[in-house]
Formats: structure tokens, sequence, C-alpha cells
């Protein structure tokens, strides 16, 4: 047994010395994202699909099946033992992959988060799909326009514990209090959890106690489409208005019935295509990540690096993408 | 019967073998696949990804399978341990970090002894059913203390070097963790396989009432059983909250899974009398090998889950299948001979 067991192991030795490392090659970025399968990731890994036709570098993609933080520090050290250049990853938990992601960067690889950031510490630059102020701006300028400047509209949103919600909302008042906006007013701010059938029951209790409403705005996508339905239900497609942050799949059947006329979304695509061109610049050196610089991403221009205020930094992809009856079409199949 | 007892040493010796032989067929086949990323050195890292959190697990829940027995709440015992640890350490009093890992291990025995009780008291109730009740009572704990937030920030040795460090060994980087599994495995061989201990677990795995009756105390030995292998399933969080450094109630979730059948596949068997810890080990670089070649070549984690799940049933099946055409032959000899006279 031991001596079988030797010489197991010398054979191995020898096996592994016959492999020798390779010349030159292309820049290699290992791409990590929550989940596989997931609609979202797959549209953001076209979007390094098409960076990687511009730039030409190799890009690998993975995501564990079941959405765990274990199953992406397996992924992570599986990159790492591959020798990727750079690391661009969507986290499922921001605190528990900083310590792999640390010990990628020890070894000289560059990382990056995108979509689902990654504590500061565990990473060298994030890019964000947009601020949140922009996604409360546009949501307002939106249901402006549809209701004609005028009239009463509420807010249907998810859990009121939510930090993302209840900082777009905050910017949304903020946006409210502008001179252009003084004929509406914000009658309420509803929350269904995230759950079907509690967002519809508060889109239900909107339209029984406020006769007069106009528009609503849903920054969620499981509440936008439960809106829409309760809307539509009630036969008022077309008096109420409706817009927020919806998946173009689900609501495609109510941008076409006219209930409601727009809404968004950020662009998985771009977001990939811009955490491609962001961890090329680092692995090239162009940019080290710190704030005030800025890189080259491609059709997205050039891109600024910010301070994130989390003592990491970041930089933004754009505006929501704003999906109307026309380019629907385009996006009902995509995500 | 004592002819079948006869035959068992002889056929763990060669179901070791066979292990030994899978173990070389996989790494020259990946090696030649993957020949720069699938070498010793880059291996040897991977252990610590493969090897370690589920082999204490595997080690613990080996003894309850020798035994008869089934825990399939390990992975949220190592799920509610962590999270007493990590919680403990952080918030409230604030307490040092190495009363929150006494803590941890407490937490491991308690719910193993909960667990052990509940199955030797309520005999007439399986253990797969107790187990999976106190799984997601285990599971449901953790979740209450967490909720859907995450407790981290532990002492830097904790995350970085016993996580990610390690030391030189002949020119080659071994990660530390693997040293900490490596050094329980002599203790479990010599406490399984060469003490008196050992044999009564065997024993009373083969056959209970009669080891009763020869004066072995099953019950307790069951209890004690069920309670380290609480402790271990808490060791085995340990290690895997020191690679993620923050611990999530769905931490380790699956794993049970993973340790039975390193245990399984290392030679134990689920009815009990049967298992060894150096097929536990092979079983374990086997699984590595394997794992980490598969990830490299597909990248994909639903045909990696689909190969593994596919290997184990072939492997769990190949001696099933040999023992039934050995069965067959034996008879259908019987029968000639029969037809002769």
């Amino acid at each position: 047994m031991k001596k079988t067991l030797s010489l197991l192991l010398a054979l191995m030795m020898l096996l592994s010395l016959a492999s020798v490392a390779m010349a030159e090659e292309p820049i290699k970025i290992g791409v990590v994202y929550k989940q596989t399968g997931n609609p979202f990731f797959e549209a953001a890994v076209r979007g390094f699909e098409e960076a990687s036709k511009e730039l030409g570098f190799e890009f690998i993609h993975n995501g564990p099946a079941d959405s765990s933080n274990e199953g992406q520090i397996q992924i992570i050290e599986g990159y790492i033992q591959q020798g990727v250049d750079a690391i661009a990853i969507s986290a499922n938990d921001a605190a528990g992959v900083v310590s792999v992601l640390q010990s990628a960067m020890d070894q000289g690889i560059k990382v990056v988060s995108w979509d689902s950031k990654v504590e500061a510490e565990g990473r060298i630059l994030n890019i964000d799909p947009s601020v949140a102020q922009n996604i409360g701006r546009v949501q307002v300028e939106e249901i402006a326009r549809q209701i004609g400047g005028e009239g009463q509209i509420a807010v249907l949103s998810a859990g009121a514990t939510m930090d993302n919600q209840n900082t777009w909302i905050r910017y949304m008042q903020e946006e409210l209090e502008k001179p252009e906006y003084e004929k509406i007013e914000l009658v309420t701010i509803v929350y269904g959890d995230d759950l079907t059938d509690k967002s519809i029951q508060e889109m239900q209790g909107l339209i029984n106690s406020y006769p007069d409403l106009k528009g609503v705005i849903s920054p969620t996508t499981v509440g936008v489409a439960a809106a829409a339905v309760a809307i539509k239900d009630n036969g008022l497609s077309g008096k109420i208005k409706l817009t927020g942050l919806g998946l173009p799949s689900e609501m495609a059947e109510y941008l076409k019935d006219g209930t409601s006329e727009a809404m968004f979304l950020w662009n998985p695509i771009d977001l990939g295509y811009c955490a491609a061109y962001a961890s090329v610049a680092l692995v090239k050196g162009d940019i080290t990540g710190a704030a005030g610089e800025s890189f080259d991403s491609g059709r997205l221009g050039e891109k600024e690096i910010m301070d994130a205020g989390d003592g990491g930094t970041f930089t933004l992809v754009g505006d929501p993408f704003r999906f109307t009856p026309e380019n629907i079409d385009d996006w009902k199949d995509v995500y | 019967m004592e002819r079948a007892l006869n035959r068992l040493p002889k056929w763990m010796k060669r179901w070791e073998w066979i292990l030994v032989l899978l173990i070389l067929m996989v790494y020259a086949i990946f090696s030649q696949l993957q020949p720069d990323n699938y070498t010793l050195p880059k291996l040897l890292n991977q252990t610590r990804v493969y090897m370690v959190d589920v082999g204490f697990m595997a080690l613990g829940i080996l003894v309850v399978l020798i035994l008869g027995d089934i825990d399939i709440s390990i992975a949220a015992t190592a799920a509610l341990s962590a999270t007493v640890m990590a919680v403990s350490y952080n918030q409230g009093a604030g307490i040092p970090f190495i009363a929150a890992i006494a803590l941890m291990l407490f937490t491991g025995a308690v719910c193993g002894l909960i667990n052990g009780l509940l199955v030797t008291r309520f005999p007439e109730l399986f253990p797969m059913i107790i187990t999976l009740s106190t799984q997601t009572l285990y599971r449901g704990i953790a979740y209450i203390i967490l909720k859907d937030q995450s407790a981290g920030r532990f002492p830097s040795w904790f995350a970085k070097d016993l996580g990610y460090g390690s030391f030189k060994l002949f020119g080659l980087d071994v990660p530390i963790m693997l040293v900490c599994i490596l050094a329980v495995l002599p203790i479990y061989y010599i406490w399984l396989h060469k003490s008196a201990s050992g044999r009564r677990i065997f024993a009373a795995g083969t056959n209970l009432t009669a080891s009763r009756y020869s004066g072995i105390r099953t019950g307790r030995i069951k209890v004690m059983a069920f309670t380290l292998n609480g402790i271990m399933a808490a060791v085995g969080g340990f290690f895997l909250t020191s690679r993620t450094g923050s611990v999530k109630y769905t931490l380790a979730t699956g794993f049970e899974m993973q340790a039975i059948a390193i245990a399984v596949l290392g030679g134990a068997s689920t009815s009990g009398g049967r298992g060894s810890v150096i097929g536990l080990l092979l079983a374990l670089i086997l699984m590595t090998g394997l794992k980490n070649g598969l990830m490299l070549v597909y990248n994909d984690a639903f045909i990696l889950n689909l190969s593994i799940g596919l290997l184990l049933i072939l492997i769990v099946l190949i001696p099933n299948l040999a023992g039934r055409l050995r069965q067959q032959n034996a008879l259908r000899r019987q029968r000639l001979s029969l037809q002769k006279t």
C-alpha cells in the first residue's frame, strides 16, 4: 500500500513537471454572475461578447446553479487556477467573496464588480448600472410626461425596509420639489413587499381610494407588473398611467395595449460591455481604478471613475434604459 | 455468516484499490485535457475548496453511517454553528473570537446531541425523518438570528491566514487547512479501526440486538456518535466560514449530500457495519480531482452536478452489481451440480 502510494505520488509529480507554461497569450477575463440560467445575466454575457470582438480578449463565464456564495468562491478559485488576468463579478454576497478576491488580487488579478457590488476591500472598481438619483429622476420625468404635467400620482414600492427602494423614492420626492412639477401631487406611497398578490391588492386599494389618480410609479419589477394587471382588470388602461422599473419580458403585453407608455430598467448588455472595457483597461495598466481616472468604453464613450463613498471607487454605465411599445419587441425575448 | 464476515475486509481492500485506480484514471484524463492548469501544485491549492470542510463533515457522518443511522442535518448544523460564532463575535457583548469558536463547537454539539437523543429515544421513527425535521429547525433558527443579512468581519488570521494561507514544503504551496484535516484523519483511523471502542461501533452497526445482548451500550454509543457528528459539522462550517469570510443562513446548503456521498464512496454502507477512514480519504482525493477537472473542462455548474451524480450512481452500483453477478453465478453452479447428481 505504502509502496504504491509513493509510486503514485512520484508518477503524479512527473506528469505535472511535463506541463510547461505556454507563451504569450491574449488577455483572459473570468466572468462570474449570480446564477446560471438567469436571462438578465445571459444578456450581460452578450455585452462581454460584443466587447471581446472589439478588443480581442478571451473570456469565460459561469455562475453557481444555486445562487450561493460558496458556489461563486469555487468558480473564482477555478479562475485563479486557470490564470485569468481579470475577474468581473456580480456578487451574491458583497462581503462573502472579499477574502477570495483579495487572494486573487495578491496574485495580480484585477477585480471588477458589476451589477451587484463587492465590498471595497475586495474589488478595484465597481460598475454601477446607474446612480440612484437618475433612477428616481427619470421615473418622475416619465410619469409627468404621461399625465401631462398635472394631477395626482402614487408610488407602489416593494418593502418599507428596502434601502434601494427608499433611496429611489427619496430622490423622486426631491425631483418633485422642482417648480415644473408643482401641479403634480404625490398622494401616497404603498408597499407590496414584492409579492404579486399583495401588490395587486395595494394597487386595487389605490384605485378605490383615489378616484382622481392619474399615474402610478412602481420602482420594482414585481410591483410594476402587478399594477399593470390591476389597472387592466379595472378597465382603466390609459386612464391611470403607469411607469416604473420592469422586466421587458413581463411588461411587453402591457406596453403594447397602452397600460404603460414606457418603463425603465438598466440595460444588462451595456453593463457587461462596460465591465469588459474596464477589466481590459485595468489589465493593460491604462487605469489603476483610482477616483478621477477615466477609460474608453467603446460605443458607450469615455467613463469617469468616481469615489463610491464606501472606501472604493465606481463608474456608471448610464441612465436606465427606456422601454416603449416601439422598441419592446427587441427586448421582450432578451430578459 | 462467518464466511461473509471474513470476506468483508478483503472486499474493503479491493474497494480501496478501485478508488486508487479511479484517482489515477481521473488524473490521467484531466492532465491530458488541461495540461497547463491540472497540475499537482495547482491541485494541491484546490484541496482547500473541495477537501477540507466537506472532509470534516464526512468524518462525522462516517461514524453515524457505520452505526446504521443517517444524519442529513449536518449542513444546517454547520450553518447554525457558524451563525452563532459570527453573531456572538460581532454583535452584542462582542466576546473574544476564541470564546466565539467555543460557542460554535458547543452549538454543534447540542445540535448533534438533540439528533442523537431523538434517534435513540424514538427508535420507531426513521433517523432520516428526524434529521430532516431538525435540519429545517436548525436552518430556521439561523434565519431568525440573521434574517437575509450576512455577518462577517472576522479577525484577519481567520479569514485570511487560515482561509487562504499556505506554507512551502518541498517547493509546493500546502494550504494550512489541508494540514488540519490530514492531522485529524489518523486520529479517526486509530479510533475506528484500531481501538476497542471502534470495534464496538462496528459491532453495533453490524448487529444492534446482538451487540446489546453482549453488553455494549448501544444507545450511549449512538448519542455520542451523533454529538461528535454535530461537532464535526460545526468544524466543517468553521473552515468553510474561513473561506467565505461571512455567514448567511444559507451557508453550506447541500453539503450534507456531498459529505454522505464521500463517506459512501469511501466504502461506508448506509445499512451499517461498514466504513473506512482510508477509503474516505481516497474518496476525498478522487472527488477533488474529478470536480476540479470537470470545473476546468466544462466550466458549467449544471454539467458539474450532473456528471458527479452520474458517477456516484455508477460507483455505488459497481460493487452491488458485482455482488449480484457473483450470487447469480453461484446459484447457477449450484443448479448445475444439482442437475448432474
